[in-house]
């Protein structure tokens, strides 16, 4: 049984550990390189034969300029004659693997870790071995790399279909594939259950993650795969601190405040959520920092409402998009929504959405049927100024909606 | 004129989508007596924005805030393609 399998390749873990791009011939011990390919097969393959050997590996992603210095990997084709066992390491310091930011915020920035610092969320259990996982990520960023030192660390199968194909291919690819286990992104597994094909997974694991998880998302999934577990994950680049809900219900317990999940303590600072993570730069005194997110307590739960950074003044009134994108969704014509803000001289700024109208919708006059409904429900600065109907939005590489 | 029948048209359209009364589109209306508020201006311009291709109101250096129909009109044709621009 192969270990991964990425479309172009397809390699057995002995596979992986014998070099196959002969990545040790082209890089000397203690040097660094770095490598440009978003095939899952070829990042793995690098994960188990230059870790120990390099100095340094940079993943570096499209659109971002090798680092100086660094010898690129040629990672084309397969080698002939494979060394044995090439996944022992020679250095005594652990390689420093370099990955990058998506930018969605400013340039890429380079982040230093190493396999131990990433494969901190790694799940080694027998249940998590027998899984088949897929893969919807680009394998250089956080979320991917995640996905396939999981599959390595528990020798379970990947299947990683390429990320430039469409996504209904990708999806029939998993299907091919047995792919019983998939993480994603809110926005992307809208776009997942749209497709007849994906009725055919037959999952046993979903995990989201990137964005805000929904109530109408987590119910539908749970409606559609009754079987499988559904996990969201809260993962904070800013602070590093991430935590799952398994409850099948949106945000997370109060009781979490008090009973840290995993040691992680949490507060509520001026409607932002704080984790105590000593280390972090912008971390205050008593070791807590903020990580962005504005949240609110309703009852029982703590809900995610929105980034503090991505608030918008619309005629002095303070808008999270977000919370205007939660809103439309819960319109039954309507199965995702994006919201964003344009520059306005005469209000500072204003909301424009984009909707991507369900199946069975009438979207004749969808647009204005919406604004009309968001005027029922929401203060006059939450209606966008033009609701437009979409058949997609664009999804960047780490599989959330552009914000941009 | 162009320019006007597109801000007529998209002005009539706010005032139907909000179920207000639309008034009489005549050049001497004026703008902040109609049952439009602020934020209903802002949108205009933006879709106006979209409908023509650009914004008066970010491309002026001195702003001008227009008191009736027919000063809204100059003030998009002066910054138009055809217009005399900032100058």
């Amino acid at each position: 049984m192969s270990a991964i399998a990425s479309g172009r390749f397809d390699l057995t873990g002995s596979d992986l550990d014998a070099d196959p791009f002969g990545f040790r011939s082209q890089v000397a011990p203690s040097q660094s390189a770095s490598l440009r390919s978003d095939d899952a097969a070829v990042v793995a393959a690098a994960l188990r034969t230059l870790d120990g050997w390099a100095a340094e590996v940079h993943l570096t992603p499209h659109g971002v300029a090798a680092a100086p210095g660094s010898i690129l990997l040629d990672a084309g084709h397969l080698v002939e004659d494979r060394a044995e066992a090439s996944s022992t390491a020679v250095l005594a310091e652990p390689t420093r693997w370099v990955l990058y930011t998506s930018g969605t915020t400013g340039e890429p920035k380079p982040i230093v870790h190493t396999l131990a610092s990433l494969g901190r969320t790694v799940v080694r259990s027998e249940a998590a071995a027998s899984l088949v996982w897929g893969l919807m990520y680009d394998p250089n960023r956080m979320a991917g790399l995640q996905v396939v030192l999981q599959s390595l660390a528990g020798g379970s199968r990947l299947v990683a279909p390429s990320m430039d194909e469409p996504l209904p291919r990708r999806i029939d690819r998993l299907v091919e594939g047995g792919v019983t286990a998939l993480s994603a992104t809110p926005t992307l597994w809208r776009r997942i259950l749209q497709l007849p094909a994906a009725r055919d997974l037959p999952l046993a694991q979903i995990t989201l993650g990137g964005e805000i998880a929904d109530q109408p998302i987590l119910d539908a999934l749970s409606r559609r795969y009754p079987d499988a577990r559904i996990v969201h994950v809260f993962a904070s680049t800013e602070t590093g601190a991430a935590f799952s809900v398994r409850d099948g219900r949106a945000g997370f317990p109060v009781s979490y405040l008090s009973e840290p999940p995993k040691g992680i303590d949490l507060e509520i600072r001026d409607g932002i959520l704080h984790v105590r993570s000593p280390g972090v730069s912008t971390a205050g005194p008593d070791g807590f920092a903020s990580t962005g997110d504005i949240v609110e307590v309703v009852d029982d739960r703590v809900h995610f409402r929105g980034r503090a950074s991505g608030v918008v003044n619309v005629g002095g009134a303070n808008v999270f998009p977000e919370q205007v994108e939660r809103l439309l969704r819960t319109h039954p014509d309507v199965r995702d929504a994006l919201v964003t803000s344009v520059a306005n001289a005469l209000a500072g700024n204003l909301l424009v959405a984009q909707v991507i109208a369900g199946d069975a919708a009438d979207t004749a006059g969808l647009g204005k049927r919406l604004r009309a409904f968001l005027r029922e429900h929401a203060p006059a600065a939450h209606v966008p100024a033009t609701v437009k109907v979409v058949d997609e939005f664009d999804v960047s590489t780490t599989g959330k909606a552009v914000r941009s | 004129m162009k320019t006007r029948a597109a801000i007529v048209e998209a002005l009539s359209e706010l005032f139907e989508e909000d179920e207000l009364p639309v008034p009489e589109m005549r050049d001497d209306l004026v703008l902040l007596e109609t049952d439009l508020d602020s934020l209903g201006f802002a949108v205009l311009v933006t879709r106006l924005d979209e409908e023509l291709g650009y914004d008066p109101f970010s491309l002026m250096d001195e702003p001008v805030y227009p008191t009736t129909l027919g000063e809204f009109v100059a003030v998009y044709e002066r910054f138009g393609p055809e217009g005399a621009g900032a100058a």
